[in-house]
């Protein structure tokens, strides 16, 4: 007999002798249900944190327009969701790899694909506004980061620097209505807008209790001549 | 009867399982001297360590792939976990091997036959193997030694099919170049 059947029936021998059993079937499962759990969830959490991003970049963009070079507070939210939205795409692409057959995806299909399908659902969530309801209720629930995004505001909402923001006072129909209107700012102040002339945009939606940003600047003291009145996208 | 069809009748008993291993043994064993430069007597061991894990975990492999596929996969990542540290590439007297390789080089490469023959210096050819990194030298050893399609080191190695021909046009040019520098 040659030596290699031999050293076969020695390994079947430690088989036997050590009583080894193929592991259960539900063991595999459960760890292919577990990597394609993982998968699932950090696309979706990859997707959520790009449509905050977008939520955050289309406050920034606005802010951006009067308040450019004030410093990080305003580029570090950003960044934060877009440094998570990668995070997840990458815990995504990895759990894909090591799922049974996902190691046969070309690299660049599968980055095209992820990116694709992040960017997607991202969008899709921001159009939906589900993304500025969980903004919203991360900022409340977070101390740190409602701190950060407060930060973020007080750079934005200065009246004396040409932003006002606060919360109309009298009904929208009397708000666009008469020249002088109500409005009491972040600080619980009330001040007497003139928005005679002043563009609108986006309003119609815009309810009483509402908050507002208005530009423009300060005629007088708790006077303010509205240039643009748009809505407060943070509510 | 099949490989995979082995393998479901394993899964009850042990004694079915040892078809598979009086087959893959062998084979295997021999692998494993070549990825590591390992004895006779250590190959042995790795490979008894390779056909106990695969028989605990014989309800992971998946029969719609090869199951020879699958045992090299075990092999290849068992085999270079055990011998990380000094491990040493072994170029062993492969006639077909080294006729295949040679062959296939020297066609894309070089239009001298004498140039050929030179590359059948085994020394350098070997150390020239020695040279690449891991991924590509192991690709290069299951195409020409272990006569594998792209498809079968895709599922040994873990890589796409893509990928797989990416390396080993790599390590053909990395290899060109180097016997240039040492013939």
């Amino acid at each position: 007999m040659s030596s290699d059947f031999e050293t076969s029936k020695k390994i079947l021998e430690n088989i036997k002798a050590q009583n080894i059993r193929p592991l259960p079937l539900w063991v595999f499962k459960v760890r292919r249900l577990f990597l394609v759990l993982i998968f699932i969830l950090s696309t979706a959490f990859g997707a959520l944190s790009i449509s905050i991003l977008l939520v955050n970049l289309n406050l920034f963009s606005q802010y951006s327009q009067i308040h450019i070079g004030r410093g990080f507070g305003v580029f570090l939210i950003p960044a934060i969701w877009f440094s998570l939205s990668f995070v997840f795409f990458i815990i995504a692409y990895f759990h894909f790899r090591k799922s049974p057959r996902g190691y046969r995806a070309s690299s660049i299909k599968l980055i095209a694909g992820l990116t694709v399908l992040s960017i997607t659902l991202g969008s899709s969530l921001f159009l939906s506004g589900y993304s500025q309801t969980i903004h919203r209720f991360i900022r409340h629930k977070i101390p740190v980061y409602g701190n950060l995004h407060q930060q973020m505001n007080d750079l934005s909402c200065r009246p004396i620097e040409g932003m006002l923001c606060g919360q109309i006072e009298n009904d929208v129909a009397t708000f666009f209505s008469s020249k002088v209107s109500i409005l009491t700012d972040e600080n619980g102040q009330k001040w007497l807008v003139d928005i005679n002339g002043a563009e609108v945009r986006g309003l119609p939606r815009i309810e009483i209790e509402k908050r507002v940003r208005i530009w423009g600047n300060i005629t007088d003291q708790n006077v303010f001549k509205a240039l643009e009145v748009r809505p407060y996208p943070l509510d | 009867m099949n490989d995979e069809q082995w393998v479901v009748r394993a899964l009850k008993s042990p004694d079915d399982f040892f078809c598979l291993v009086v087959k893959y043994e062998p084979i295997l064993k021999k692998y494993i001297r070549r990825i590591s430069g390992v004895s006779e007597e250590a190959a042995q061991d790795i490979a008894q360590d390779v056909f106990i894990k695969a028989y605990r975990n014989l309800n992971d492999f998946d029969t719609d792939l090869k199951f020879s596929s699958w045992i090299y996969r075990i092999t290849h990542n068992h085999t270079l976990n055990e011998v990380a540290k000094n491990r040493k590439f072994v170029f062993g007297p492969n006639e077909d091997f080294l006729n295949r390789f040679a062959k296939d080089i020297a066609q894309e490469s070089f239009s001298d036959s004498a140039v050929a023959l030179d590359i059948l210096n085994q020394k350098a050819l070997g150390d020239c193997l020695e040279s690449l990194p891991e991924n590509q030298k192991s690709v290069i050893l299951l195409y020409f030694w272990e006569d594998k399609s792209y498809e079968e080191i895709s599922d040994i190695l873990h890589l796409p099919i893509g990928t797989v021909g990416t390396y080993l046009n790599r390590a053909k040019v990395k290899i060109k170049a180097c016997l240039e520098k040492v013939l």
